[in-house]
């Protein structure tokens, strides 16, 4: 008995710590999402009740904002599923430099989004970017931001460089530790290598391959750093993230109150994704 | 600011000088002194006597005359306080935006403490955030009523702030505290921090709008927008295969609230109504009329025609300049701010002495003059409400106004928006730019809105005129779009 109070006193600081940091925000957000709180009416808030809710509901750009996200998120994923795959089992084989080359794969990894953004910037401008360069060379050009297409395509791209070695070094992982007596049991019935991938290796690593997208959807959904810093959201409107529109609601707009209202519909939004995530985890016994 | 130039009374070896000088005079009534001595400073009498001085300076062609009036009260109040034994000074915490212009006020601040910190009983400290999160930090400390920093450096803020700002009229007014004049700052740059009538700021920095150009190669720089429009097609090679340059204009077409910026100077070179201080109505008003389009349609033009590089809808501050760097590009609308680096040998190397500054393109006007408008924007510190040093902290927010402390401020790398600064040779010769800056400052400049939602203005404007600059939308239904949605946001 005297044992386990001091155990629930050990964790009390952390726990109370841990509540602190997320039930305060949390309440303070739904605080602030049924006021009408600006900067100017910060100490003086007037309650408003669902107005926020129901203007973020009846706004167009919001909707368009998570649309081209949900695109977003369902073009990049799977991309980088297959890259990350076919990078996974290209690797998991003897190969001279092997390591060496799996940490340069990694790198971006290790770069923060908003550097990956500028660097992605400079990397694409016409005067000093080593791609337009190269293209030059090659007598052929392109204009990575001329408009809504190209500069979505771009931010599909710069996503695809950062996020496929997460897909990899994961998938890769589990190849490694992979059952080595399917295979055996394949090889002596006499299967071809296809017919291995297909029957044994995938079915596999099928709940690494989920969990690994619900990750990355979850992810992708929260683009802001690329969008922010190579478009701004533009030209107009078209490449404006439903992060972003948030960031612009609170920071640009100084509305804290339709900030927060927007912020809750995303997390609901979210949350609903993620609950199909799981279930679909829970149906091939994941979790 | 003081008005002899830089020689102020705050200089130590004039401060010493007169300390001692008036304390053998005054030894026999030591006592007497010390009490009138304590009570007029802490009471803010001016009682001390007023030498005057009269200095002229020359910048270039021009010539300024200044006569300085110089109240003793300070070096009075020195050496009674002296006499009696100092108490430690109280600290101001001095918030800056980090940069450049944090690390010329460092040495400014420096200079304060080593020498007048102990004469003025206040010390100044530093206080940076990161760059990021400067404007959000800063928010939410003022928003809170948060005492921890005293003085506080805003910019484009200053109407949504103001609230949660010291007003500075009644310590401007009080000759004991503040025995200088606000008179050589350009006046757009204490406009831009009033707030219904009251001044919550001083301004430091300024950015103003210019057209940068190749010297080299145009011999007179455009002066209406048709000659802008045609020159930018001479300078273009899809047009001239023979043109040095491969596009004649950059638009800065990036969707940031900074670009509308931009294009606003053309919007009112062209006849339009800027988003000046009290005409915001007026300006969303008169965003569909026919100098609005005209502006806007200049723009469309340069894309749609690939006179401005195609990703060209993707540049912002720092792309533009890389451009002109590259020797790609003949003309663009820019911040004054470039103008260092650019002129810049190392930074340059293939332009740095030939970037021209000319005012913005405008209209031809019935009397044959042509309409320039440049906006202007600054940055710049006040005092948070909340203060628990805020007599304190106006003695150094006093001699951050004084033109020795803005010199040096100009020295160390900041860009003080002040007259008599500017018309120092020494300062014509740390930036080369300024005898070319004055004219546009003093006849052209206009200063941005501080309305509360300023940002919101800009990033309304420039979503829906980034939409034309792309061929998204038309330029009537993009004027028309964005009238909407600012008439929503100010009615």
């Amino acid at each position: 008995m005297y044992t386990t109070k001091i155990k629930y006193a050990l964790i009390l600081p952390a726990l109370a710590t841990l509540l602190f940091l997320t039930l305060y925000p949390t309440i303070f957000a739904y605080y602030l999402s049924v006021h009408d709180i600006t900067v100017r009416t910060f100490q003086n808030p007037q309650f408003v009740g669902i107005d926020n809710f129901l203007q973020v509901a009846s706004n167009n750009q919001f909707w368009y904002s998570v649309g081209l996200t949900t695109l977003y998120a369902f073009i990049v994923t799977p991309l980088e599923i297959v890259l990350g795959l076919l990078l996974a089992i290209l690797f998991n084989r003897e190969i001279y430099g092997k390591r060496i080359i799996i940490t340069l794969i990694l790198a971006p990894l290790a770069i923060a989004p908003s550097l990956m953004a500028i660097m992605a910037k400079l990397m694409f401008n016409e005067f000093v970017g080593l791609v337009p360069y190269i293209l030059r060379y090659f007598g052929t050009s392109f204009s990575f931001f001329r408009d809504f297409n190209s500069s979505f395509s771009t931010l599909i791209v710069v996503d695809i460089l950062q996020w496929t070695p997460f897909v990899f070094i994961i998938v890769y992982s589990g190849l490694q530790a992979l059952p080595r007596e399917p295979y055996e049991a394949a090889l002596i019935d006499g299967a071809d290598s296809r017919r291995i991938f297909r029957y044994i290796t995938l079915p596999l690593l099928k709940p690494l391959i989920l969990l690994v997208s619900v990750l990355r959807v979850m992810d992708a959904y929260k683009v802001f750093e690329y969008v922010h810093i190579t478009t701004g959201g533009g030209p107009g409107f078209s490449t404006t993230s439903a992060t972003l529109f948030v960031y612009k609601v609170g920071f640009i707009h100084g509305n804290f109150g339709l900030a927060a209202a927007t912020t809750l519909f995303l997390f609901y939004i979210t949350i609903a994704g993620a609950t199909i995530g799981l279930r679909i985890l829970r149906g091939v016994r994941i979790i | 600011m003081e008005k002899d130039g830089g020689e102020n009374i705050f200089d130590r070896r004039v401060s010493r000088r007169k300390a001692v000088s008036t304390a053998v005079a005054a030894g026999a009534v030591v006592g007497v002194g010390i009490i009138a001595g304590v009570g007029g400073y802490l009471a803010g009498s001016a009682t001390g006597g007023v030498r005057t001085e009269t200095k002229t300076v020359t910048a270039g062609a021009q010539t300024v005359t200044t006569t300085v009036t110089i109240p003793t009260t300070m070096v009075q109040t020195t050496t009674v306080e002296r006499t009696i034994g100092r108490r430690e000074p109280v600290t101001v915490k001095v918030n800056w935006w980090p940069g450049p212009e944090s690390d010329a006020i460092a040495k400014v601040l420096d200079r304060w403490n080593k020498h007048l910190a102990e004469e003025t009983g206040v010390k100044g400290e530093l206080v940076l955030f990161g760059r990021e999160t400067h404007v959000d930090k800063l928010t939410s400390i003022l928003l809170a009523g948060s005492p921890e920093l005293d003085i506080v450096f805003e910019f484009y803020l200053v109407g949504k702030l103001a609230p949660y700002l010291e007003p500075l009229d009644a310590y401007f007014a009080d000759e004991s505290l503040y025995p200088y004049t606000l008179a050589d700052y350009f006046p757009a740059a204490i406009d831009a921090f009033k707030v219904d009538g009251k001044i919550y700021g001083v301004p430091t920095d300024l950015g103003v709008h210019v057209l940068i150009y190749r010297k080299d190669l145009i011999e007179k720089p455009p002066a209406t927008l048709d000659e802008l429009s045609e020159l930018a097609r001479k300078f273009t090679k899809k047009y001239n295969p023979d043109s040095p340059t491969d596009y004649g204009f950059i638009v800065s077409g990036k969707t940031l609230l900074f670009n509308a910026m931009l294009w606003e100077s053309i919007l009112a070179s062209a006849g339009g109504t800027p988003f000046e201080p009290g005409k915001e109505l007026k300006a969303v008003e008169d965003l569909t009329g026919p100098a609005a389009k005209r502006a806007l349609q200049l723009y469309v033009d340069f894309m749609k025609n690939e006179i401005s590089p195609p990703d060209s809808i993707a540049y912002e501050y720092g792309e533009a300049n890389a451009a002109f760097q590259a020797g790609k590009a003949a003309m663009y609308v820019q911040w004054n701010a470039a103008i260092g680096e650019l002129r810049d040998r190392e930074k340059s190397p293939l332009v740095w002495d030939k970037v021209g500054i000319a005012p913005i393109p405008g209209v031809r006007l019935a009397d044959g003059s042509v309409l320039h408008r440049s906006h202007s924007h600054y940055l710049g510190y006040s005092i948070n409400k909340a203060s628990q040093h805020k007599r304190e902290a106006f003695k150094l927010l006093a001699y951050l106004t004084t033109t020795r402390a803005m010199l040096d401020y100009l020295k160390f790398g900041g860009f003080p928006p002040m007259r008599s600064v500017f018309y120092m040779p020494e300062a014509s010769k740390l930036r080369t730019e300024i005898p070319e800056l004055i004219p546009i400052l003093d006849k052209y400049a206009f200063p941005m809105t501080n309305h509360p939602e300023v940002f919101t203005i800009y990033d309304i404007l420039v979503k829906h005129i980034s939409a034309a600059w792309s061929g998204q939308t038309s330029v009537d239904d993009a004027l028309k779009a964005a009238q909407e949605e600012l008439r929503q946001l100010l009615k």
